[in-house]
């Protein structure tokens, strides 16, 4: 009896023992499987924050080797860039250092340099960006207003305090004199809209005949250092008070906006940056933004043949307008006239997409070629190139 | 059989423990991941919390005097300064908690508060903040 209550009772305890061996086997089993997991993860981990961090070094984008470009008589032949690279010609994108490589193997157009904290810094991040360019940037910047760039080693009156048109020529060659030796080509200067309510320094003062004559010497002092001057915001009132949390803005132009715009471009202006309000008046943008509207285009072409240059499109302006359908946006503001599109989005892979995109709409007849051609025709001019397009002119 | 108890303890205590490692490393990747194709993923978030109570603020500060800015010409002007500072929380003004410049010294400057910086970087600007 008591041998048999003892073998039972060891029969249990070793059914217990088998249980708790096997249930201990399970439980090693599972760290075996956590700790493979564990390290699955971590490898995992450290291949994307790799990947996070050198995301842009991802984008391979071939040297363009394919530009022919004559040395010794400066002569670049058009017809020997694709399309995609015609594209990024058009294109100004913002100042980040890290895109250097991609941005000159994209064959982007230009970049818009924002304020540094020295001379030098200027001299060497310029340099830089020139030094391997296949074609060289179109770098520029907004030396305006009263926002100086330049502020820790070179300082400028602000414009609205200029008070005559030879004080205006003088201030507009100093600053060009500074932008050619730090290797600027662009300045997006100066503002002549008539009247500034939101920054109050960024526009001459006076009448119009007083702002149309000093913005014009304020050009001819900076383009008689070499540099490109840049009249804006077509068609003016872009800079007075509005429902600050209004995304696009809606004004009426008067015959008055636009006598400054028609002054300066009988003075020769090199460039002329559009606005993306919507305007009616005696400028109607048919109820679109006037970069993207084709009848403000027209007008804008009236009696000028240079650059004519949209005002930043990630603006949320302009975005709120096609409700976030970057497609249609791209498109329209490659379609509208605009040789230059500005564009201060830092992400490669932003910019390549935008390409992508202009590169399908011109297969599909969205855009046309030619005007694409025409575009880089004068941009390439702009760089100080001879420039042969057999295909334009066949 | 008290031994075998014991490491099973052991062994359970680590097996949840090691869960709990795997969880956080799995949290972490997937925050990789969605980082990778969407680089402002960080940025949306930080402007959709601060947006629940706080509207984006933008002002240009010129001669003592601060002018509101609409926020869709401000991000671009806050990308071509060359920082932006916080401001002292014994300095801040209510309504803004950056100050933009082109340089330390300049009277010029621009003032931002947290939902308007996270709203520039979401719309992919860069805000040199530090």
């Amino acid at each position: 009896m008591l041998l048999n209550i003892i073998v039972k009772k060891r029969d249990i305890l070793s059914k217990q023992h088998k249980q708790s061996q096997k249930r201990y086997n399970e439980i090693s089993s599972d760290i075996r499987f956590q700790v493979i997991i564990g390290i699955v993860l971590i490898i995992a981990i450290i291949i994307f924050s790799y990947l996070n961090l050198n995301r842009t070094a991802l984008l391979q984008i071939e040297s363009p080797n394919n530009i022919i470009i004559e040395k010794n008589t400066n002569t670049i032949f058009l017809e020997t860039l694709t399309l995609r690279q015609k594209i990024a010609q058009m294109i100004i994108t913002y100042d980040k250092k890290e895109n250097k490589e991609q941005l000159q193997n994209l064959l982007i157009g230009g970049i818009h340099i924002g304020a540094k904290s020295s001379k030098e810094e200027f001299l060497s991040q310029l340099s830089d960006y020139q030094a391997q360019a296949k074609i060289p940037f179109l770098l520029t910047i907004d030396l305006e207003g009263c926002g100086n760039p330049f502020e820790s080693f070179a300082k400028f009156p602000a414009v609205v305090n200029i008070s005559t048109n030879e004080e205006a020529y003088i201030i507009g060659y100093q600053q060009g004199l500074l932008l050619k030796e730090l290797g600027f080509t662009i300045n997006f200067a100066p503002v002549i809209d008539l009247n500034d309510t939101i920054w109050k320094c960024r526009t001459f003062n006076g009448t119009i005949e007083e702002i149309s004559e000093k913005a014009a010497s304020y050009i001819k002092g900076l383009q008689d250092t070499g540099i490109i001057a840049t009249a804006k915001h077509f068609p003016g009132k872009t800079i007075i008070a509005n429902d600050p949390h209004k995304d696009i803005v809606i004004t009426i132009i008067d015959k008055d906006d636009i006598e400054p715009f028609n002054y300066v471009k009988k003075e020769n202006v090199s460039a002329i940056m559009v606005s993306h309000q919507i305007t009616s008046g005696f400028i109607d943008s048919n109820g679109k933004p006037s970069t993207v509207s084709k009848e403000v285009n027209v007008k804008i072409h009236e009696q000028f043949d240079g650059l004519v240059i949209s005002d930043e499109i990630g603006m949320g302006g302009l975005k709120s307008y096609y409700k976030d359908d970057i497609t249609n946006l791209y498109i329209d503001v490659f379609s509208s006239g605009n040789d230059l599109i500005i564009y201060f989005n830092t992400d490669i892979s932003q910019l390549v997409q935008l390409i992508d995109i202009i590169e399908t709409s011109v297969k599909q007849g969205k855009i046309r070629e030619k005007d694409i051609d025409k575009s880089v025709y004068k941009i390439l001019k702009a760089k100080g190139f001879n420039v042969i397009n057999h295909k334009l002119y066949k | 059989m008290l031994k075998l108890q014991n490491k099973k303890d052991k062994n359970n205590k680590s097996r949840n423990l090691l869960l709990k490692i795997n969880i956080i490393l799995a949290v972490i990747l997937i925050i990789l991941i969605i980082h990778f194709f969407n680089p402002q993923f960080g940025d949306k978030v930080g402007y959709a919390f601060h947006s629940i109570n706080d509207e984006t603020r933008c002002a240009f500060f010129n001669n003592e005097i601060t002018n509101p800015i609409p926020i869709a010409l401000c991000c671009t002007e806050i990308q071509k300064q060359l920082a932006c500072d916080k401001i002292a929380d014994n300095k801040a003004d209510d309504n803004y908690d950056f100050k933009c410049y082109t340089s330390k010294s300049a009277n010029y400057y621009y003032l931002i508060n947290n939902a308007a910086q996270y709203y520039c970087k979401k719309e992919g600007y860069l805000v040199k903040t530090a």
